[in-house]
């Protein structure tokens, strides 16, 4: 009952005018990322973070939590109409949702998403609202010792089941820390690892290293190759007929459940929560073996899945301070940019930015349904527009965005040097999720490390005499082992297949 | 994939030391319990130990050749050059010569290179992306951009 005073709370916050008119900027900016091929929700959030920094802190969130959830939908627009998806999450929705538009149902399959992650999207907020409360009662009991074990856990959630190779992940999170701890000591208050440059005096800012990653990174990626203009199939309807709706129905509900639950878990990524809705229908289907021919379910589940997944995935950081992705971690950094640490400490000392955040994700659902249908064929002649000038002007907006995070030229410096960072990374397999959890939390790692060793005496013991922290560096330890144990059977795998096709 | 796995474990063991030499600089150990170079000297010997398990990995293990497009073609090559270099001149000459002008020449150097428009067309998106950002970033946005020896 409380969770629900505090919602109406929320409402009365994210109803404000200016809130709802950054959500709606949010919703729009981030379906234009999702739509444009090649530039995910990390690198769309790390390139419009600079919007943001005029704002008040509440709007600023408000309109990067409409962001993200908008490139969700924008995503599927292109995965639909071009068999190209905007993110990884709307991959699987190319399998059914062009097959429809091949056959001139493009539209019914963009209406269904759009129902589909509407209603995805307002259950998991409201599992958020009731979950949140009490995970954040429970978070509050947590000191150094117990939140050391939970960013370790979550950390290792991330490396064990994010799908790339353990030891390329769990390098990653090593380098991640490593950026992190330029700048000033969080306890003894010195510079280190500066070498007598100014700018480094204060560490890396969050922004440039991001927008240099995941934005620049992505870029070079595709200029790589010659980018030529325009695609786009043919559009027809978007009212889908009453069987479309009445064949969506139960897969709706079911990639609620599983987007919702997979997204509670760290490191479980949307392209899981989606392939696993996927798999789910097809397997309950009457006609199996209609799937990849153009089947509703197909496309309902697995996009009701993915926005579910988005919302929940906000509940470890909500709750516990930990980001659940790469994505939820740039949205983590803007939190701290604007001075609020997410966790349960942010419900007691700011509840009209946790409950004004959390009911505008459900304001946020309906102005994306309401924005996204009828402006789909916007959406279809921006894909219209050439490659080369769409990537000239998000070029300039990334330089000026990086620049304008301290009104310094070094930070386009630290910008392009991890664009190249970004794109090595992506070329030699490195996953950037765990580097960007690890820049994001190594401060807190590193502090709540040295204070339990503090208070221990420099004594590892402490872990093991709080039954919260051992279970949880238990639960650690035992993600850590089955997957390098998964990565040792796949590469025996992989060679046993590489020397019989030899 | 084999020699790339294994060029990238000697490089990152080389800034594993590097590392590790540094945080040796820094107290380990204070007082009041562990100092600057604790986290540092864990995080270097981490690495290290992780990038020897890269190597003997990717040397027992990867059978995959490397993928056609692992290095990008002469074309590609120069897009990316042209991007780099055209961010480090637009970093050295952003305050000598202003916003507007630095992020004019910009766009119509990458409009040109990246692809190929009417020379109109090519005018109209970089004043728009220079003159237009710079004025919504300045009023609307009220962040201050640099204004060079022009006076724009």
């Amino acid at each position: 009952m409380e969770s629900l005073e505090l919602l109406a709370y929320g409402f009365s916050i994210a109803l404000e005018p200016t809130n709802l008119a950054f959500a709606f900027l949010g919703c729009l900016l981030g379906t234009l990322i999702g739509v444009l091929p090649g530039l995910g929700p990390a690198g769309g959030i790390a390139i419009l973070i600079s919007v943001t920094f005029s704002l008040d802190p509440i709007p600023a969130i408000i309109m990067l939590c409409s962001i993200y959830y908008g490139a969700m939908y924008g995503g599927t627009i292109t995965s639909v109409l071009v068999n190209t998806p905007g993110e990884a999450a709307s991959a699987i929705t190319c399998l059914e949702g062009y097959e429809m538009a091949k056959r001139g149902r493009a539209g019914a399959a963009l209406a269904i998403a759009a129902i589909g992650s509407f209603i995805g999207g307002t259950i998991a907020t409201f599992g958020l609202v009731f979950v949140a409360k009490p995970l954040s009662t429970l978070a509050l009991r947590f000191g150094p010792v117990e939140t050391f074990a939970l960013l370790v856990l979550g950390l290792s959630l991330i490396v064990g089941l994010g799908g790339a190779s353990v030891i390329r992940a769990l390098i990653a999170a090593v380098l991640g820390m490593m950026v992190a701890m330029v700048g000033i000591d969080p306890n003894m208050g010195y510079p280190r690892f500066a070498f007598g440059v100014l700018e480094l005096t204060d560490g890396f800012d969050l922004v440039p290293v991001v927008m240099g990653l995941f934005g620049l990174g992505e870029i070079l990626l595709n200029v790589e190759k010659q980018i030529t203009g325009s695609l786009a199939a043919p559009m027809s309807s978007l009212v889908p007929t009453r069987r479309d709706l009445r064949d969506s129905g139960a897969p709706i509900l079911r990639g609620t459940a599983i987007g919702f639950f997979l997204g509670l878990i760290p490191g479980v990524n949307a392209v899981i929560a989606t392939f696993a809705s996927y798999a789910a229908e097809k397997r309950l289907s009457r006609n199996p073996a209609g799937f990849g021919t153009g089947m509703i379910a197909g496309v309902a589940g697995p996009e009701t899945a993915n926005n579910a997944h988005h919302i929940a995935a906000l509940v470890p950081l909500f709750t516990l301070g930990v980001p659940a992705s790469a994505t939820i971690a740039i949205i983590m950094g803007a939190f701290m940019m604007n001075g609020l640490v997410p966790g349960p400490f942010l419900f007691i000392e700011r509840p009209d930015v946790v409950w004004g955040i959390i009911a505008s994700l459900y304001v946020g659902n309906i102005i994306l349904l309401v924005l996204n249908l009828p402006l789909i064929p916007v959406w279809v002649s921006l894909l219209r527009i050439p490659y080369p000038i769409l990537f000239s002007l998000i070029l300039g907006f990334i330089v000026v965005g990086a620049y304008s995070v301290s009104n310094s030229t070094f930070d386009i410096g630290v910008m392009a040097a991890f664009g190249v960072i970004g794109y090595a990374a992506k070329k030699l397999d490195f996953p950037l999720a765990p580097f960007v959890l690890t820049l994001v939390l190594g401060g807190a790692i590193e502090r709540s490390l040295r204070t339990s060793l503090q208070i221990s005496g420099g004594s590892f013991r402490i872990f093991a005499t709080s039954p919260i922290a051992a279970t949880l560096l238990a639960v650690a330890a035992a993600v850590a082992v089955i997957a390098l144990v998964g990565g040792i059977r796949a590469a025996r795998a992989g060679r046993r297949s590489g020397a019989k096709a030899e | 994939m084999k020699r790339s796995g294994q060029v990238t474990a000697v490089v990152l063991a080389g800034l594993a030391v590097f590392v590790i030499r540094e945080a040796v600089t820094y107290d380990y150990m204070t007082a009041i319990g562990p100092g600057g170079g604790f986290f540092p000297l864990w995080l270097g010997a981490i690495l290290l130990v992780l990038s020897v398990g890269l190597f003997v990995q990717v040397t027992a293990t990867e059978t995959r050749p490397l993928e056609p497009d692992f290095f990008p073609r002469r074309g590609g090559l120069v897009r990316i050059v042209t991007i780099l270099v055209a961010i480090a001149f637009t970093a050295a000459l952003l305050k000598p010569l202003g916003f507007r002008l630095t992020m004019l020449a910009f766009l119509v150097v990458l409009l040109r290179v990246l692809g190929r428009q009417h020379p109109l067309v090519t005018a109209a998106i970089a004043v728009i992306g220079s003159f237009g950002v710079a004025y919504v970033f300045t009023h609307w946005l009220r962040v201050a951009l640099p204004v060079g020896a022009f006076g724009i």
